[in-house]
Formats: structure tokens, C-alpha cells, sequence
């Protein structure tokens, strides 16, 4: 009879789509529907009703199979080696903690070594760049000595265009001269 | 779980209270030796509690669990084969002969009548017909026979859609009821 399903399985396409749905209704994992369609099949057909039943006992005799437990000591060695491996663990890690910290602190003073270098180095360059392009007072009292040595005498004067008419005159040439470059 | 998580080590001593004879029992059945069994739920264990910051109870604890554990017992079974190759080349089942199980899986076909054998027989018997099974059928059996798993936990568990599950579990059966047609009463 088996052997009769077996070749209705092996010639017929969806023979082993009905075998997975025999034990896929017998698990009890079928919707609704493919349940109704199974339930009518098995109730049309004596062999296929005999195949499910040998699938069936078949998996009741799993049940003579012996449940071992664990032995009494288990969960007790069990807890004992993982809390040495928990410890072993830590200290493995611990030398691996202080590395990443001391990586940290090298790594903060290296950044404010090298922020301090890159704020010297830009007071540096403002500094050259005022002291070459910015005139100071110096650069001011330096550019204007010639008018100071003859202040005295410009203010006596007190007429730049009397000043300009002499100067066009020519009458003073050799002392302006001298006066000028000493 | 959770409170293991957060580094409750009584909540995780409970755990190992609660799953450690599923576990084991799982376990044996598939390396076939307590002691064996004992050390890979030790095993187990261990790995769940070094991975226990990476838990997400997305899934269930039993999944995660019955998963790592199904690892475990592929690389052993897988390393144990290995060692059997090396060590046993001239003779399958090693110098002594042909094991126990197998004898009496080659005895289902002297058609003995079921209601003559003692019960431990039947028992071996029915082993023989477990470890018969590939790897994978074996697993998905005991997760539905002694768990109590759906399909989508099963799959859950050895990485496999339910509608793989479901037909695994369908040749398994049958493969099953092939093994035992001799001792199942009609």
C-alpha cells in the first residue's frame, strides 16, 4: 500500500507537494484552505489516509527516544568557566585599554603642540607682513627729517609762494644745495 | 535575557538553569554522547554570554540559542568525521565492526515483528534511524519533535525559509518512515 503512494508520489508531479503537505498538515503549519483541500483528499482516498496515518505513528515512536538532562553540576561548571573566561577577558584587555588611552593623551598633546606651532607661526607672518607693508610713526618722522631740519627756517619764511619765487629765481642755488646735502 | 545584557549575571545563571536541559538533551541526540553534549551546551553558553551586548530581542532567546548550538554541533560532528576518516580508513565502522546502531538497522529487514522487541530495542532502533538522517533533516526533526518549533522558528534557526523547512521535514519524515516501516504496528 505504501509502495502504491511511493509510485502515485514518483509518477504524478505534485505527488511531492502532497507528501510535504501531509506532514505540513500534521505538524499543523497549513492555512485553512490547504487544510479543507487535505482533509477532502484524505477523506476520498483510503491510501493517501494510510500514508498519513505510517507518517504519523512513524513519528510517534521518536517518543521512545531517551530525554537526557544535564547532570546536576552543569549550569554550576557551566557559570564557573564562563566567569573565568570573563575574567581572562578583562585582563586581556586591560593592558589594551591603557595602550588606547595613552594613544589618546599623545594624541591631545599633539594636537595642542601642533595648534600652539600653527598660532606662532601665523603671529610670525602678521607680523612681518604689518612690519614690511603698514607704515609706523618711524617711517612717518624718517620720510619728513628733511622738513624738520628746515622747520625753523620754513616758519620764518611763513610764505610757501615767497618760497616758490626764490626757488625760480635761482638766487639761492649754491646754499640751497649745501643746506641740502651737508 | 535583557538583563543579562546589562550585565545581571543572576539573570544569566537563571538562563543556563532554564535552557541547559533542552539544550543538553538536543544535543545529545545529536553527537550522541552526554558528555560530549555537555560540553558543547557549555559551549553554548559561553558564546551567548560573550555575545550577550550583540542580543536584539528581535528573536527569540530559544532561536538564538538552538541556532549557535546547531554551529556548534556541525563543526563537532564535522570535525569528528574528519578524525573517523583519518583514523578509520581500511573499515568503515572502526576494528570492532559494525556498531550497535547499524547492526540494527541492518536487522529491519529480518522483519521483526514490532510486538516482540523490548522496548530499549525499539529504542536503538529508532536512534539508529535518527543519525540515519543527513545533518540538517536531523536538527529540523528534533526542533519540531522535542522543542515543540514552527516551521518559521526552525527556519529562524538554521537559516532556512519555512517552505525549505517544510520540505525538509517532509523527506525527513519519510525517510523516517521508510527506517521504521518494520516496527510501526498497521
Amino acid at each position: 500500500m505504501m509502495h502504491e503512494v511511493n509510485a502515485m508520489s514518483d509518477s504524478n508531479g505534485g505527488g511531492n507537494k502532497l507528501q510535504s503537505d501531509l506532514v505540513a498538515y500534521l505538524d499543523g503549519e497549513l492555512s485553512d484552505r490547504a487544510c479543507m483541500e487535505i482533509e477532502q483528499t484524505l477523506a476520498e482516498n483510503p491510501r493517501i489516509r494510510c500514508e498519513m496515518e505510517l507518517l504519523e505513528r512513524t513519528w510517534e515512536l521518536l517518543d521512545t527516544l531517551p530525554v537526557s538532562k544535564a547532570s546536576e553540576s552543569f549550569s554550576q561548571r557551566t557559570l564557573s568557566v564562563i566567569s573565568q573566561s570573563s575574567m581572562a577577558a578583562v585582563k586581556d584587555q586591560t593592558p589594551a585599554v591603557t595602550t588606547s588611552r595613552s594613544w589618546s593623551i599623545d594624541r591631545d598633546t599633539w594636537l595642542a603642540a601642533g595648534l600652539s606651532m600653527a598660532l606662532t607661526l601665523t603671529a610670525i607672518l602678521c607680523f612681518a607682513v604689518t612690519n614690511r607693508w603698514m607704515p609706523t610713526e618711524t617711517d612717518r618722522l624718517v620720510r619728513d627729517l628733511p622738513l624738520l631740519i628746515k622747520l625753523e627756517m620754513y616758519e620764518e619764511v611763513s610764505s610757501p609762494e615767497y618760497l616758490n619765487t626764490l626757488k625760480q629765481s635761482r638766487l639761492f642755488d649754491d646754499q640751497s644745495s649745501s643746506v641740502e646735502s651737508p | 535575557m535583557l538583563r543579562a545584557r546589562e550585565g545581571d549575571d543572576a539573570a544569566f545563571a537563571l538562563l543556563v538553569e532554564a535552557y541547559q536541559d533542552r539544550l543538553v538533551g538536543i544535543l545529545n541526540h545529536l553527537v550522541g554522547d552526554r558528555e560530549a553534549a555537555e560540553d558543547l551546551a557549555q559551549d553554548v553558553f559561553l558564546r551567548i554570554h560573550r555575545a550577550r551586548d550583540r542580543y536584539e530581542p528581535t528573536a527569540k532567546f530559544s532561536t538564538w540559542l538552538f541556532r549557535i548550538a546547531n554551529n556548534l554541533a556541525s563543526n563537532a560532528r564535522r570535525n569528528r568525521g574528519r578524525r573517523r576518516e583519518r583514523q578509520l580508513p581500511v573499515q568503515e565502522s572502526g576494528p570492532m565492526g559494525a556498531r550497535p546502531a547499524e547492526k540494527l538497522l541492518a536487522e529491519k529487514s529480518a522483519l521483526m515483528p514490532s510486538r516482540l522487541m523490548a522496548r530499549h530495542e525499539i529504542r536503538d532502533v529508532v536512534r539508529a534511524a535518527l543519525e540515519s538522517l543527513g545533518e540538517r533533516q536531523q536538527m529540523a526533526v528534533l526542533l519540531h519533535k522535542f522543542e515543540g518549533m514552527s516551521y518559521a522558528d526552525i527556519g529562524a534557526t538554521m537559516d532556512l525559509s519555512p517552505s525549505a523547512v517544510k520540505s525538509l521535514l517532509s523527506r525527513a519524515r519519510e525517510k523516517l518512515k521508510e527506517q521504521l516501516a518494520n516496527y510501526v504496528q498497521e
